[in-house]
């Protein structure tokens, strides 16, 4: 005889349902979870683990931080700026930066090896150097440089 | 327009169409003629941004992104019909303006923020249109709306803030599903999408079937269960988030919008990690939708349907949200045995022993027809199979059924009689094409809502005539060209009225009767007592009304009937049946497209728990147990002998059980004694079994009458096939894991068989349903060329499948399935119902299905959002019998028939006049086979469930409405004809991008990043 009987089905636990998962893991996974093992005991002798793991653990909390300081006009123009140096240089060949600094390097070690009794040079041979190819030459970048700058700030 | 308003389940003929050549960039190309321009240009790979087309849609117009130039002047190309000769330009520069125009339009109406967007998951269209045009920045900034997001449906989120009213979800409501509640007021300062008009969803008629969501280019209508679950970063705090947007648009002025998109496409790359898409097909009713679930561990976080061949975009509100149930916490994990007065939890190994042990002793004592077996329409057609094996093969018995005895069967009956094979004879294609469809006792827009959108859609759009036939004024019947209110369990009367008057007018179809159709004279002497008085006085149909009928079939030319339970479950659901197929045969209406009987399977897979064998008369493919041929056949492969007579059918099972003559029950995948009418009779018989095992998902009400009770996986952690409505077999894969203990049915089947068989020999060893589905193709010819591999993603078959693989979309397009391959009318007479009403019993009391419900609720009760909108049953009373008995919504009452009695509350409505009374099945706290009784169909013993007369007795006590404010019952459609684009053209700020000199927008440039 049968007669009905109520009955309240237990509430699925989550935790067994991963225990039985976990139980089948090592054996799907065992090559991988000995290098996992391992990655873990050294990133944990590192102290790596640690600070991964309050990372993790405050993933909202440092996300809301970090936005709360970088939408900041400050931060934000700082990132736009950066990019835009980033660009500028990007937009050198490095052949020709490279020239400039090679040719620059002389006369900027010279200067700083300058000894303040050292003969000043005279007009006549400053305006003899002013008047080279070379100086003519550096003279057009930074007057082109200065008439670029002009016209953006039109 | 040029182009609109496709079916959307027929495919055209190949031949119907003219193939003409045109100039596609100077290159000699072709299309079909009249076919839009935007598929020829998908189809060979010249795509253009297209952001509102969506195919299955058709042209919406409203994004204006698909802009090309056609013999020199800017067209849409969605809307432009293919044509000889035409000079078409994708490329041009004018091309390219009129395309980044419109689209920067678009950005001003929504806030690109794709690496913190749920939606991004690589099928964004606006996402992907963005990267597409290699759009640098916006020039339009982004406006705000003057809207809040709108939480107040349970499943899902409308953000008026992120939508770009593109109207595609306008569309779909308006044109596809045809529920016609969402619209957009392009009058007004900020249009907006609405819902009856307003701008609350909660309320208003809409049925959260889910197409808008489905249709959606972008976020603005999204499910709720996808929201904080889908990307790496969507589950951040909201005010986070929206610092983490704002510095992303304070930065992008330096870099475009280039590198931010990279980053958001690697984010959604890395979502592939973690989110699974996984085929699946319906396991609610018998459309037999198909879609992709997506999942994120065990959360399920959306339904995306799409290429599915019986619902394409379409879903309705179970198919699309009410999949809680999987992951329900009072799912069964573990076997239980009764134990004294509870059930304790127990090992498999316990749980089979005892099962084995008890079989084993009553086959023993009482000989094999002493146990019985109740298959599922719930189950895969591989569960089927394996169950009425391990019936006849392992205990040597017959007594298998499923629950299609308690609906479908009758309909089968009517159609074997007549046409040899009891399925419908087309498929949703033949439905949504044919000029007339007469729907009798079927709420179809609330048991197969998405069969429903494409009655509905050709009714709306393609001049599809509609006949509904019903007891209670239901969609379909308010949305009828003709709405017939027989009395009830008259059908046949006026069935055959029909066909008399079509007789004698002229009008049916005597040389398709002469060259295809046997005993037309025996026939046509049974029409003789079915005058058109006759019919009016036994009906209350007028006269006038069953002429129309006749002179309606015979105007269109291709007529559907659809039916279901309204016909089926009546003691004279059999003749019923028979008569619409009499009918159909007398007016030619076979052997062509857009025409046939349907049938409308209400399950998932009660076409396939038959189909498989699970009947005490047949084995798969409908061959006969007694026929000796196919019996030797079934007994070589299986290595046993095997039971030669018919066996006993769900009644016939309880019958026995009062009897003494049936011990023992096992019950997979059903619950009896709810779905089993005269419930007082059930119970009784259980509490009277030595052994039964019932095999569920949940602990239903039947297992509280078991002896051990077996933990089953649903569909979503099984592989396995279902038929649907239209015969069309379908893969469903696993997504999900069994959960705790719980195993697919097959699995737990053929653990059972094995512990039965002695032999080692015949031992089971099926590692997988595909290996069940070749033992089927081996044994049954009409799947014989059924495979796995054949069904591989969205194919489908529909039987017969021949040894090729060709498959049968229509069946009789040669002959009919009978040995002279001709039809036969079979007479059927009219009987009175079991019941009628009577001085105590003075009420018809009329049951059946309900939208957003299923069954008795075992799975959409579990739904948190459908149990917020409908949380209990009701009664509905028409307005003239409450005020006759003095009734309002809310008042209790007592039901009460000779069987039984139950309490419910009132909803007054006009769905039902006079006594007419409607009650939802879906409930097991006071359920209404409680009341139903023991008649059933005379042919097939399918309960009489609606032959049903009660008593009504008010009782003191009210309480609140039964239907929630936020019902859909409750709301007021708004029918318009789509999205109404043209009321946008006629704002004063919008002209045809491209158009005018300043739609040149200089900051776009078109090189890739």
């Amino acid at each position: 005889m049968a007669n009905p009987i109520a009955f309240q089905v237990p509430a699925i636990d989550p935790r067994r349902e991963l225990e039985r998962r976990l139980a089948a893991a090592p054996q799907e996974h065992a090559e991988a979870l000995l290098v996992a093992f391992d990655l873990l005991e050294e990133a944990h002798r590192q102290g790596v683990l640690d600070l991964l793991y309050g990372a993790v653990g405050s993933k909202n909390e440092i996300f809301a931080k970090i936005a709360e300081y970088v939408k900041e006009p400050v931060c934000t123009q700082a990132i736009r700026n950066g990019i835009t140096v980033a660009r500028l240089l990007g937009s050198i060949d490095p052949e020709v930066l490279l020239n400039v600094v090679e040719s620059l390097t002389p006369p900027v070690d010279a200067v700083q090896q300058l000894n303040p009794r050292r003969k000043t040079p005279s007009l006549f041979t400053l305006v003899r150097r002013m008047n080279s190819e070379d100086s003519r030459r550096g003279l057009d970048v930074v007057t082109s440089l200065l008439a670029g700058l002009g016209r953006s700030m039109r | 327009m040029a182009v609109q308003n496709h079916l959307l389940n027929s495919t055209p003929r190949p031949d119907s169409r003219e193939f003409v050549d045109f100039t596609l960039n100077g290159q000699p190309t072709g299309g079909f003629l009249g076919e839009p321009l935007v598929d020829v240009l998908n189809r060979i790979g010249t795509r253009v941004p297209q952001v509102c087309y969506q195919p299955q849609l058709g042209a919406i117009q409203t994004c204006d992104t698909c802009m090309v130039e056609i013999d020199g002047k800017l067209a849409r190309s969605c809307s432009a019909a293919v044509g000889a000769g035409m000079v078409v330009s994708t490329h041009t520069d004018h091309v390219d303006v009129a395309q980044r125009e419109a689209f920067d339009r678009i950005l001003e109406n929504h806030l690109l923020y794709c690496t913190v967007c749920d939606n991004n998951n690589g099928n964004c269209t606006i996402h992907n249109t963005t990267g597409d045009l290699d759009v640098k920045h916006q020039v339009r900034e982004y406006k705000h709306k003057p809207y809040r997001q709108d939480l107040s449906n349970p499943f899902y989120r409308y953000d008026p803030d992120q939508c770009i009213l593109c109207g595609r979800c306008v569309e779909a409501c308006q044109n596809v599903q045809v529920n016609e509640t969402l619209t957009i007021d392009w009058t007004a300062a900020d249009p907006r999408v609405l819902w009856d008009g307003g701008e609350q969803i909660a309320g208003s008629s809409c049925v959260s079937c889910g197409h808008c969501i489905s249709v959606c280019p972008c976020n603005a209508l999204m499910e709720k269960s996808m929201i904080g679950h889908t990307g790496y970063f969507t589950d951040l705090n909201p005010q986070t988030l929206d610092d983490m947007i704002k510095i992303v648009k304070d930065v992008e002025p330096s870099t475009g919008y280039g590198p931010i998109l990279a980053l958001s496409e690697t984010e959604a790359d890395m979502r592939e990690l973690k989110v699974k898409r996984t085929k699946t097909v319906c396991t609610y009713c018998g459309v037999g939708c198909s879609f992709d679930v997506w999942t994120r561990d065990r959360h399920i976080l959306k339904i995306e349907p799409g290429p599915g061949p019986a619902n394409g975009i379409s879903t309705c509100v179970k198919g699309k949200f009410a999949w809680d149930f999987i992951n329900s916490e009072d799912r069964l994990t573990h076997p239980l045995i009764r134990e004294g007065d509870t059930f304790r939890q127990a090992t498999w190994d316990e749980a089979l022993t005892l099962i084995a042990t008890k079989f084993s002793q009553i086959k023993a004592a009482h000989g094999p027809d002493a146990l019985g077996f109740i298959a599922s329409s719930k189950c895969t057609n591989e569960e089927s199979f394996l169950m009425q094996k391990l019936a006849r093969a392992v205990i040597g018995t017959n007594n298998i059924d499923n629950c299609s005895r308690y609906c479908q069967t009758p309909a089968s009956m009517g159609l074997q009689r007549t046409v040899g094979i009891g399925a419908d004879s087309g498929t949703i294609a033949d439905i949504e094409q044919a000029k007339l469809i007469i729907c009798v006792g079927t709420n179809t827009s609330e048991s197969h809502p998405v069969l429903a959108t494409r009655i509905k859609r050709s009714h709306k759009l393609h001049g599809q005539r509609l006949i509904v036939a019903d007891l209670r004024k239901h969609e379909m019947a308010e949305r009828a060209d003709l709405f017939l209110r027989p009395r009830p369990s008259t059908d046949p009367v006026w069935l055959n009225a029909v066909a008399k008057y079509s007789l004698d007018n002229g009008m049916a179809k005597l040389d398709f009767v002469d060259q295809w159709v046997n005993k037309f004279d025996d026939y046509k002497a049974s029409l003789e007592p079915f005058t058109l008085d006759f019919a009016e006085r036994t009906t209350g149909i007028p006269a006038a009304h069953i002429v129309q009928i006749a002179e309606e079939i015979h105007r269109a030319g291709t007529t559907c009937i659809l039916w279901a339970m309204g016909v089926t479950q009546h003691c004279g659901g059999s003749d019923t049946s028979t008569a619409i197929s009499n009918l159909l045969l007398l007016t030619g209406n076979y052997m062509r497209p857009g025409t046939g009987a349907y049938p409308l399977r209400g399950h998932n897979n009660v076409q396939g728990a038959s189909d498989f064998g699970s009947m005490p008369d047949i084995f798969s493919g409908y061959q006969k147990v007694d026929d000796e041929q196919v019996r030797a056949k079934f007994e070589a492969d299986w290595g046993v002998a095997l039971p030669v007579k018919k066996g006993l059918d769900n009644r016939e099972m309880i019958d026995a059980i009062h009897q003494g003559e049936l011990k023992s029950l096992y019950i997979k995948g059903e619950d009896t004694i709810t779905s089993d009418s005269n419930a007082n009779d059930v119970d009784q018989a259980f509490r009277t079994l030595q052994f039964m095992v019932v095999q569920d998902i949940n602990f239903s009400e039947t297992c509280k009458y078991a002896d051990v009770v077996l933990p089953a996986s649903p569909s979503l952690e099984k592989d396995g096939t279902f038929v649907n409505t239209e015969r069309r077999i379908q893969r469903l894969y696993k997504a999900l894991d069994p959960l705790g203990e719980s195993k697919p049915d097959w699995e737990i089947i053929q653990l059972i068989a094995n512990r039965l068989i002695t032999n080692q020999r015949n031992k089971w060893n099926y590692k997988h349903p595909s290996d069940v589905m070749d033992e089927v193709a081996r044994l049954t010819p009409s799947m014989a060329g059924v495979t796995y591999a054949r069904l591989e993603g969205y194919k489908s078959l529909l039987w017969p499948v021949a040894a090729d693989g060709a498959d049968t979309p229509l069946l009789y397009t040669d002959k009919f399935h009978f040995p002279d391959g001709k039809a036969q009318f079979h007479p059927v007479e009219w009987k009175e119902p079991s019941e009628e009403t009577t001085a105590i019993y003075d009420l018809h009391l009329n049951n059946g299905r309900m939208l957003e419900h299923f069954e008795q609720g075992s799975m959409t009760r579990r739904s948190p959002g459908i149990q917020r909108m409908t949380p209990s049953t009701f009664l509905e009373i028409s307005p003239e019998l409450a005020t006759q008995r003095g009734l309002a919504d809310g008042r209790y009452v007592q039901l009460k028939s000779p069987y039984g009695q139950i309490k419910v509350q009132v909803l007054v409505t006009d769905r039902v006049e006079g006594k007419q009374m409607y009650m939802p099945m879906n409930t097991v706290e006071e359920p209404i086979n409680l009341l139903t009784g023991s008649h059933t169909d005379r042919a097939t013993h399918t309960p009489a469930f609606k032959e049903l007369s009660v008593q009504m007795i008010v009782l003191p006590e009210s309480g609140n409405r039964p239907l929630t404010a936020e019902n859909f019952r409750n709301g007021h459609r708004t029918p318009q004809m789509g999205v109404e684009v043209e009321k946008k053209w006629q704002r004063d700020d919008y002209h045809v991008p491209g158009s005018r000199t300043q739609d040149k927008l200089v900051q776009i440039k078109s090189t890739k990043v």
